[in-house]
């Protein structure tokens, strides 16, 4: 009776000492565990990186991860496919670059018919990096995301290229139009929705979003994106600078925050929240210049190889040992 | 045959230094379970949830109070998972008698408490490195015992070698990833993908798995409730994908870290015999190591995002090989009479 008195204490006491550290870490917005995610290292480019061109050879020294693409299915209309978009980041002169790279059988830019959809790209950023991160769809109301989405058919209408009806049905016949040039007959255009806009200087548009159904253009329009598809492959380069206005995501060397990754088909009639969508990775602006190797061991490398390796057959051997010591009581 | 005296000073010469009592540990793995629940509920489900929800300021404030509170439970769970990852750590250290085991053992637990320590406060890739080497390494290190053992029949060992290869080819990925990323090396890991994908027919398969292993000798025992309880998940989850009503499909507990690859009926019958093995478990007073341990590693997830989910399922694994049933037999029995691995 008094050891399970004396047990009953212990316990109180443990739990107590547990719900007191828990309390003073809560209470300082602070949470006792480490992201293990993937990370996506931008280092310092030396070389100006061509916005224009994303299969510039200064992508080579850059860092890369492979992530995991699925089907959006939160929320309706859900979609998409499992696949993977290999992501690199660079910074060069005070400008963040982000490069997505995925497969893509078919060059869809034109949306000028009702079955026609755009290819499109999108990175996702919290607008303010913290412990608790938004959801990776859309964002939370109390934690907003900055989005920065490409879309092919953007790019095919940049500047003065906008698609005009006569292009895409060349015999069409229109005996009148009424009220042509009056700009309140045009209300997506008067309205400044993104989808219409002719000032477009860049296939990519900086968004705001608060959860799903909630993305809005954002006042300043200072992401810029350029794509490339060639041989079933899309190539993508967004770039902004690192700092911005404070109402969206700013990024700085030596810090980090987290990253998440869209892709839409267009020949799969993917649009809106049909997609393909990664979770959130982390992104991490290091002040290291970008000297990356394709794979090719120095000395110090294979030095690093040797000990990771030894430390591997440390493991084995202590599993072996290990096992051999059981299978010998065991007998 | 020894004489009874110098028998009796082997063993306590090979005894741990360090007794827990059944009840105390008991406790604190509920209270691990509780708080690892509260956290999902209202950390995870919640936020997910509330994006659903109208606007308004009521909504709002009861949002951000549930996430205070899961805030809370998920620094109580890391706190306990800390602890308990501690004293299996101690435990199976102190009762490993192979003189290069037990050097081994404490090493990568040392390994693995100091990067744990490091990569909280420095956030470097070498730390999370050597924290998912160490991590994998103890993984390895339970599944394989409980493997070489002659008294463990084929269920159990299929399961453990299901659990155990998911994550490590979950963790290949990542540290493939940290690993490239030291050596600054733009190529990407081989195979990287792939192998994710590989884990994740295994994580289906070891719903199957742990069904057969601890599930199938007491379905029984989960009772009408139990099994209706499952079955409601299963179809409010299988529902999900088939409705339009988005609040629904954020209820799928394993959306986190899969893609769904594979058909979705395949996910629902892994996760419902997965589910009916945990509450089985747990409704037998005999089997409630292996009902944490289940447990414990659904919450960690397939891809564990934070330190806190690999503790989870170092314990997980701890629990389902019989672990920490070492520490409770320990802790009630008399020195003299501990038989580490006579144990049934």
């Amino acid at each position: 009776m008094e050891t399970l008195s004396n047990s009953k204490r212990i316990t109180f006491a443990i739990m107590g000492l547990v719900l007191t550290g828990a309390a003073a870490l809560t209470l300082f917005d602070l949470r006792l565990a480490s992201s293990q995610t993937v990370t996506l290292v931008a280092k310092r480019s030396e070389d100006p990186v061509a916005l224009d061109d994303p299969s510039d050879d200064v992508w080579n020294k850059a860092s890369r991860i492979q992530v995991v693409l699925s089907g959006q299915s939160t929320v309706p209309p859900r979609g998409g496919d499992d696949g993977t978009v290999t992501a690199g980041a660079l910074h060069h002169d005070g400008k963040l670059y982000i490069r997505m790279e995925w497969s893509d059988g078919s060059e869809d830019a034109s949306t000028g018919r009702q079955t026609e959809f755009s290819d499109g790209a999108a990175v996702q950023f919290p607008v303010e990096h913290g412990e608790s991160v938004p959801a990776f769809c859309m964002g939370n109301p109390e934690a907003p995301v900055n989005i920065w989405q490409w879309k092919a058919s953007r790019q095919a209408g940049t500047g003065a290229a906008v698609l005009d009806m006569q292009d895409v049905y060349p015999n069409m016949a229109v005996d009148t139009y009424p009220f042509e040039d009056e700009a309140e007959f045009y209300p997506a255009s008067a309205s400044g929705n993104i989808v219409v806009r002719e000032d477009r200087a860049s296939a990519a548009d900086n968004l705001l979003a608060g959860s799903f159904g909630t993305l809005t253009a954002a006042e300043d329009q200072t992401v810029a994106g350029t794509g490339v598809w060639e041989d079933g492959t899309w190539t993508v380069v967004f770039s902004r600078d690192l700092q911005a206005g404070e109402e969206y995501t700013q990024f700085s060397e030596g810090d980090s925050t987290n990253v998440a990754f869209a892709v839409w088909d267009g020949a799969k009639a993917q649009r809106d929240g049909i997609k393909s969508v990664s979770q959130f990775m982390t992104l991490e602006v290091s002040p290291d210049i970008a000297t990356g190797r394709a794979g090719r061991l120095s000395g110090k490398d294979a030095g690093l190889f040797v000990m990771v390796g030894l430390v591997v057959v440390a493991g084995l051997a202590t599993v072996g040992s290990y096992l051999l010591y059981t299978r010998r009581e065991t007998a | 045959m020894l004489d009874p005296a110098i028998s009796q000073m082997s063993v306590n010469w090979q005894l741990p230094r360090l007794r827990v009592n059944a009840t105390l540990l008991r406790q604190v793995v509920q209270g691990l379970i509780v708080a690892a629940l509260v956290e999902i509920a209202l950390l995870r489900l919640a936020t997910r949830i509330g994006v659903h929800i109208p606007r308004s300021e009521l909504a709002s404030d009861g949002l951000q109070v549930a996430s205070f509170v899961g805030s809370f439970a998920f620094n109580s769970a890391s706190i306990l998972a800390i602890g308990l990852t501690v004293l299996l750590l101690t435990l199976m250290t102190t009762q490993v008698r192979d003189t290069v085991a037990r050097v081994g053992l404490a090493v990568i637990s040392a390994a693995l408490m100091v990067s744990l320590s490091m990569s909280l406060v420095t956030g470097t890739a070498v730390w999370d490195g050597v924290f998912g080497i160490a991590a994998t390494l103890l993984v390895l290190m339970l599944g394989v015992t409980l493997m070489a053992r002659k008294d463990v029949s084929a269920g159990p060992r299929a399961a453990i070698a299901l659990v155990v290869g998911a994550y490590v080819c979950y963790q290949y990925y990542s540290l493939s990833h940290i690993a490239y990323r030291l050596l600054d090396y733009t190529a990407l890991p081989p195979l990287g993908i792939d192998v994710l994908r590989w884990g994740e027919v295994l994580v289906v398969l070891a719903g199957v798995g742990v069904f057969w292993a601890w599930g199938l000798p007491r379905w029984r025992r989960a009772g009408r409730l139990g099994i209706a309880a499952v079955a409601g998940i299963v179809v409010v989850v299988g529902l999900s994908s088939l409705t339009p009503s988005s609040t629904t499909s954020i209820l799928a507990l394993w959306t986190t870290g899969m893609s769904f690859f594979l058909p979705s009926p395949v996910y629902l019958l892994a996760l419902a015999l997965y589910l009916v093995t945990i509450v089985a478990c747990f409704r037998d007073e005999d089997a409630f190591g292996l009902g944490a341990g289940l447990l414990l590693l659904l919450v960690a997830g397939y891809m564990p995002e934070a330190t806190y989910h690999h503790l989870l399922v170092i314990l997980g694994v701890g629990f389902l090989t019989g672990a920490f049933r070492i520490a409770e037999e320990a802790s009630d029995r008399t020195p003299a009479t501990i038989s580490v691995h006579s144990r049934r």
